[in-house]
C-alpha cells in the first residue's frame, strides 16, 4: 500500500512538471487566440483588449498559472476560448472516447501478440516463428498512417465496415442496444489499427521473454518430467515471461496513445487527437494543456497500473518492498 | 548473413537514396510547383515502345492526354502523336546543393506531351517531381532531427553519467518527466506555441528543432548508462592520475563506448522522426503548400475521392515504405554487429 | 642508518571519513581512514599490511590525489600534496605513481601496448610523437618487455607481462615514489619472483622509493624494509612483534610454516 501512495504521489509531482512545462511554452508563443480575432476589421481593438483582461491574458505569467491551478482544483482546468466552456467538460467525453478506443486496442493487441509470440518461442524458426517474424516485419515497415488510410480505403471500397465517426448518423435515435453494436462496428477499424501498429514491439517481447523462460533449468526440469509442450509453455514458461511483459505494458500504452491521436483524426473518431488538432489551429491555448495533462496522466495511470499488477504478480517484488 | 557485407550493402542503399533525393533536381522532369491546370490528376504516363506507325523503337514515347469532354479527371490519348522521351534536356532551373544553378534535366519530353511517371494532383502538377523535391525535406527532416537528439541527450548523458551528484539526479528527474509523456502529444503541444503560419524553410527548421529537442531523454539514459560503467573503470583513474582533464577522459576513454549506441539509436529514430514530419505536414502544422512534403502530398487522400480513385497519389506512402524498410534492414544489421562484437 | 634529509613521504593524521545515505535519510559515517601517520625514507620500501577494508586502497587513493582526505596533511620532500591548486597537476603528482592490483583493468583494451606507455606524455603534452614513442620503447625495455610488442593488445598478454607494462607506465614519468596496490595479488609465485626481482633492480637503478600494500604478509617480508599495520582505518602496529594479541591480523598476513616473520631479510640491509 504504501508503495502504491509513493508512485501515486510521484505520478501527481511529475504531472505537475508537465503543466509547469507548458505554461513556459506559452510564453515562447508569439500569437495568440486574439491575434486571429483582430485580424476581423469590424471588432474593434477595445472589444479584442477587453476580451483578453476577461479572460486574464493580460496578466504575467505566474499569476495565469496560479489563476489556472485554482481552475483545476474547481475541476473546471481553465477556460476554452472556442467553445466558451470550461476545458474539462470538453475533455471528460473526449477522454472517453479515447480510453474505449485505446482499451480495445490494447486489448486486440496483447490477445494476438500473446500467443503468436509464446507459440513463437515454444518452436523457434518453426513455421509460425517465421510466419510471425514476416508479419512483424510487414507491420513494422508499413508507417501507421499509411494503415489507418489503408482501413479508410477498404472501408469505401468494401463497405463492410464504416468509414469513420463513432456511431452512425441516426444513432442518437436507436435504442442502446443499437447504440452499443452502432459503437462497437466503429471502433473494429481504427482499433484494428492501432493494435496491428503496437504488434511488433509487443510480439517481439514476448518471443524473448519466453525463451528467457524457456531456457530456465526448471522449465527444463519440467520438460525432463516428460510434461507436454503445451503445458509447459502455457502453464510453466508462461508465468515467468509475465513479469517482464507487464512492464512493456505500462510502456507500450504511450506508443499507443501517440500513435491513436494521428488514427482518431484520420477516422474522425471524437477522441482527444482531433480536439488537440482543433485547439492547436485554433490557437486555444488552455485546451491544449489540458489535453496534454490528460493524455499524460492517462499515460501515467497505465504506468501505475502495470506497477500494481507487477506487485501483485510477483511475490518477489512484495518481499522486496516491505524489508 | 555475413554481418559485416551485408551491413555495408545496407548502408549504401540507404545512403544512396539520400544522394538520390539531393539530385532530386536533376532527377525531376518538371518544377514542383509547375502547374498544369488543363491535367488534374493525369495518371501515370503510358511509355509506348510503338510509334504511331506501329514501329518498334527501343527509346519511348508518350502521347499527350486530352480531357474527355462532359469528365473530370478521365483522359484519351492522342492517339496521332506519340512524342519521344529524351534524356539530358534542358528544362526549368534549380540550385544545386544551396551553391549554382542548372537547367539540366534527366529526362524530359516535348510539348504538347507531359511525362508524369507517377501521374500529377488535382493542380497537375507531376507527382514524381514533387516526391522528389518532398524527399530532400522529409528525409533530412529526419536525419538532422536525430542528429539533434543524440547530440543532445548524448551531450547530457554524458555530462551526467561523469560528474554524478545532483546534477545526475537532476537530469534522471528531468528524463523521468519526459519518458512520462505521450511523445506526438507533447510534439504537437510544443508546435501548438509556435507560429503557425511560416515559411517553407522556417517551418523546416522549426520542425527539426521540436522533433529533435523532444526525445532526448532516452539516449541521454543510455549515454547516462555507458559512462557510468565506463568512469569506474581502472585505466580512466589511471589517466585521471596522470593529470587527464575531464575532457580528455570523456573523449579518449568513454566516447568510443556510446558510438555503437548512438548508431543504432539513429538507425531507430531516423524513421521514427521521419514520420514525425509527414504527421505534422498531413495535419497542415508543418510545411505549408507549395513546398512539397511527402506529408502534405499525402494530406490529400484524406478527400475520399482522391483515396479511393486516384491511387497514384499514394506514391509517397510507397516511398515511405520503402525508406522505413531500409532503415529496418540497417537497424537489425547494426543491432547484430553490435552483439558479434560484444562476444 | 641516520638520514640527515626529511622524509621523502610523511603522512600526519590522515583520515578520510565517507557518509552513506541520501541527504534526507539518516546518515552513518565510515572512517575509511583515522588518523593514519607514517613515514618512508627514499631509496626505501615501505609495506601497508591490513585485510580487506582496512583502509588501504583508501590510502593509496589519497596519496595519488584521486581521493581528497577529509583531515591531516600529506608531505612529499617537505611540501604539502594537499595545498597544490585542485587538479594537482603540478609535479609531485607526477612524482607518485599507482600500480593498479587489476592489470587487466588498469589498461584501455583500445590502445596498444606502446599507446598505454605513452600516455602520461601525451597526456601532458610532453615531446613529439618520435620523442614519446622513444621514451615509451625505453621503459618497455627496462621492465623486460620486448619493442616488438608494442603494437601488441595489453590483453593479449598474460597477467605479469601486463603489470610489466603497467610498470613501464608509471616509469614514463620518471617518479620518486612508486605505490603498488596488491600488484603480485593473483600471479603465479615465480611471476610474482621475477616481477619482485624486477621491481629490486629498478630501485637500486633509479633510487626508487615503494609503498607497497598488501594483505600478504609473507609476500612483504622479502621486499619490505618497514612494515604498517592497517585495521579499520587506524595503524595498530609498526612491527609484527605487536600483532600477537591481534589474531585477525595475523592469519591474514600468512605467517610462513616456520612461524616466523622477519623483515628486512632482503640482501644489503
Amino acid at each position: 500500500m504504501r508503495y502504491l501512495g509513493q508512485r501515486i504521489l510521484q505520478s501527481l509531482i511529475l504531472l505537475v512538471g508537465v503543466s509547469v512545462l507548458s505554461f513556459g511554452f506559452i510564453e515562447l508563443s508569439p500569437g495568440n487566440f486574439f491575434d486571429e480575432i483582430r485580424l476581423n476589421p469590424r471588432i474593434s481593438n477595445e472589444t479584442v483588449s477587453k476580451l483578453r483582461s476577461q479572460y486574464g491574458m493580460d496578466q504575467p505569467l505566474p499569476v495565469r498559472y496560479a489563476r489556472w491551478l485554482g481552475s483545476v482544483a474547481k475541476g473546471e482546468f481553465g477556460f476554452s476560448f472556442a467553445y466558451n466552456v470550461p476545458v474539462a467538460s470538453l475533455l471528460w467525453p473526449r477522454a472517453r472516447n479515447t480510453l474505449l478506443l485505446t482499451g480495445s486496442a490494447m486489448l486486440l493487441a496483447w490477445m494476438l501478440a500473446l500467443p503468436l509470440g509464446i507459440l513463437s518461442a515454444g518452436r523457434r524458426n518453426g513455421l509460425i516463428d517465421h510466419a510471425t517474424l514476416l508479419l512483424t516485419a510487414v507491420l513494422l515497415t508499413i508507417p501507421d498512417l499509411l494503415m489507418a488510410l489503408g482501413l479508410l480505403l477498404f472501408a469505401l471500397r468494401t463497405r463492410l465496415l464504416p468509414a469513420g465517426g463513432m456511431m452512425s448518423l441516426d444513432a442518437e435515435n436507436l435504442s442502446a442496444w443499437k447504440q452499443t453494436r452502432s459503437v462497437a462496428i466503429h471502433l473494429v477499424g481504427p482499433a484494428l489499427v492501432l493494435a496491428l501498429a503496437s504488434l511488433p514491439t509487443l510480439i517481439r517481447h514476448t518471443r524473448a521473454a519466453m525463451i528467457e523462460a524457456l531456457d530456465s533449468p526448471f522449465v527444463r526440469a519440467a520438460r525432463a518430467h516428460g510434461l507436454s509442450p503445451y503445458r509447459i509453455l502455457f502453464r510453466h514458461a508462461f508465468p515467468v515471461a509475465l513479469n517482464p511483459l507487464i512492464s512493456l505494458f505500462g510502456l507500450s500504452l504511450g506508443s499507443l496513445l501517440s500513435a491513436s491521436l494521428l488514427t482518431e483524426v484520420l477516422v474522425n473518431w471524437p477522441g482527444l487527437g482531433p480536439l488537440m488538432l482543433e485547439a492547436i489551429l485554433g490557437r486555444d491555448v488552455y485546451v491544449v494543456i489540458g489535453v496534454v495533462l490528460f493524455a499524460s496522466a492517462f499515460l501515467m495511470c497505465g504506468t501505475l497500473l502495470g506497477d500494481v499488477l507487477l506487485f501483485a504478480a510477483d511475490p518477489r517484488i512484495r518481499t522486496e518492498k516491505l524489508t | 548473413m555475413r554481418n559485416r557485407k551485408w551491413l555495408v550493402a545496407i548502408l549504401l542503399c540507404v545512403v544512396g537514396v539520400h544522394v538520390l533525393a539531393l539530385c532530386s533536381g536533376f532527377l525531376a522532369p518538371y518544377d514542383y510547383a509547375e502547374q498544369n491546370r488543363n491535367l488534374p490528376y493525369a495518371p501515370p504516363s503510358t511509355l509506348h515502345f510503338r510509334d504511331t506507325q506501329g514501329v518498334f523503337h527501343w527509346r519511348p514515347c508518350v502521347s499527350p492526354l486530352v480531357e474527355r469532354p462532359g469528365t473530370f479527371g478521365v483522359y484519351d490519348e492522342d492517339a496521332n502523336n506519340c512524342l519521344p522521351v529524351r534524356f539530358f534536356v534542358r528544362g526549368t532551373e534549380y540550385t544545386v546543393l544551396w551553391l549554382f544553378q542548372s537547367n539540366w534535366h534527366l529526362v524530359g519530353v516535348s510539348q504538347p506531351a507531359k511525362i508524369f511517371l507517377l501521374g500529377s494532383d488535382g493542380y497537375g502538377r507531376d507527382q514524381l517531381s514533387r516526391l522528389l523535391y518532398g524527399s530532400r525535406l522529409s528525409l533530412f527532416a529526419g536525419l538532422l532531427a536525430t542528429a539533434l537528439t543524440l547530440g543532445l541527450g548524448g551531450l547530457l548523458g554524458t555530462i551526467a553519467g561523469f560528474y554524478g551528484g545532483w546534477i545526475d539526479a537532476a537530469l534522471m528527474r528531468c528524463v523521468e518527466l519526459f519518458l512520462a509523456l505521450p511523445w506526438l502529444y507533447l510534439l504537437f503541444a510544443l508546435r501548438a506555441f509556435l507560429p503557425l503560419h511560416i515559411s517553407a524553410t522556417q517551418a523546416f527548421l522549426l520542425l527539426i528543432t521540436a522533433i529533435g529537442v523532444i526525445g532526448w531523454a532516452r539516449p541521454a539514459r543510455l549515454i547516462r548508462g555507458v559512462i557510468l560503467s565506463g568512469k569506474e573503470r581502472s585505466y580512466v583513474m589511471a589517466a585521471r592520475m596522470f593529470g587527464a582533464s575531464d575532457l580528455y577522459l570523456m573523449r579518449r576513454h568513454m566516447a568510443p563506448y556510446t558510438y555503437g549506441i548512438l548508431l543504432t539509436q539513429a538507425a531507430m529514430l531516423v524513421p521514427q522522426y521521419i514520420l514525425a514530419e509527414v504527421t505534422l505536414s498531413f495535419l497542415g502544422l508543418g510545411v505549408a503548400e507549395p513546398t512539397p512534403s511527402w506529408g502534405n502530398m499525402l494530406s490529400i487522400l484524406q478527400q475520399y475521392d482522391v483515396l479511393v480513385s486516384y491511387w497514384w497519389m499514394w506514391a509517397p506512402g510507397g516511398a515511405l515504405i520503402v525508406v522505413c524498410f531500409g532503415y529496418w534492414l540497417l537497424a537489425g544489421a547494426l543491432q547484430t554487429r553490435a552483439e558479434s562484437i560484444a562476444h | 642508518m641516520s638520514q640527515p634529509q626529511p622524509p621523502l613521504l610523511e603522512v600526519r593524521g590522515l583520515s578520510k571519513v565517507r557518509t552513506q545515505g541520501h541527504w534526507w535519510q539518516r546518515q552513518f559515517e565510515v572512517r575509511a581512514l583515522d588518523n593514519v601517520n607514517l613515514s618512508l625514507n627514499a631509496g626505501r620500501t615501505l609495506a601497508v599490511v591490513g585485510e580487506s577494508g582496512a583502509g588501504k586502497t583508501t590510502l593509496a587513493m589519497c596519496l595519488v590525489g584521486l581521493e581528497q582526505p577529509s583531515a591531516g596533511d600529506i608531505r612529499f620532500e617537505g611540501k604539502s600534496l594537499l595545498q597544490t591548486d585542485t587538479r594537482r597537476r603540478s609535479s609531485p603528482a607526477r612524482d607518485i605513481q599507482l600500480i593498479f592490483q587489476d592489470s587487466a583493468g588498469a589498461l584501455s583494451p583500445r590502445m596498444s601496448a606502446v599507446e598505454v606507455v605513452e600516455e602520461p606524455l601525451l597526456i601532458r603534452g610532453q615531446g613529439s610523437r618520435a620523442e614519446r614513442q622513444e621514451i615509451a620503447l625505453d621503459a618497455m625495455e627496462q621492465v623486460g618487455l620486448p619493442a616488438a610488442w608494442k603494437n601488441r593488445n595489453p590483453h593479449q598478454l598474460s597477467g605479469g607481462e601486463r603489470q610489466r607494462l603497467a610498470i613501464a607506465r608509471a616509469l614514463v614519468t620518471r617518479p620518486r615514489l612508486l605505490i603498488l596496490d596488491e600488484a603480485l595479488a593473483g600471479l603465479d609465485l615465480s611471476i610474482q619472483g621475477q616481477i619482485t626481482n624486477l621491481l629490486m633492480d629498478l630501485q637500486t637503478a633509479q633510487g626508487l622509493s615503494y609503498l607497497y600494500i598488501s594483505h600478504n604478509l609473507e609476500l612483504v617480508s622479502r621486499i619490505a624494509d618497514d612494515v604498517v599495520f592497517l585495521h579499520e582505518g587506524r595503524v595498530i602496529a609498526l612491527d609484527p612483534s605487536e600483532l600477537t594479541s591481534d589474531s585477525r591480523i595475523s592469519e591474514t598476513a600468512g605467517r610462513s610454516a616456520t612461524g616466523s616473520l622477519r623483515l628486512g631479510a632482503r640482501a644489503g640491509v
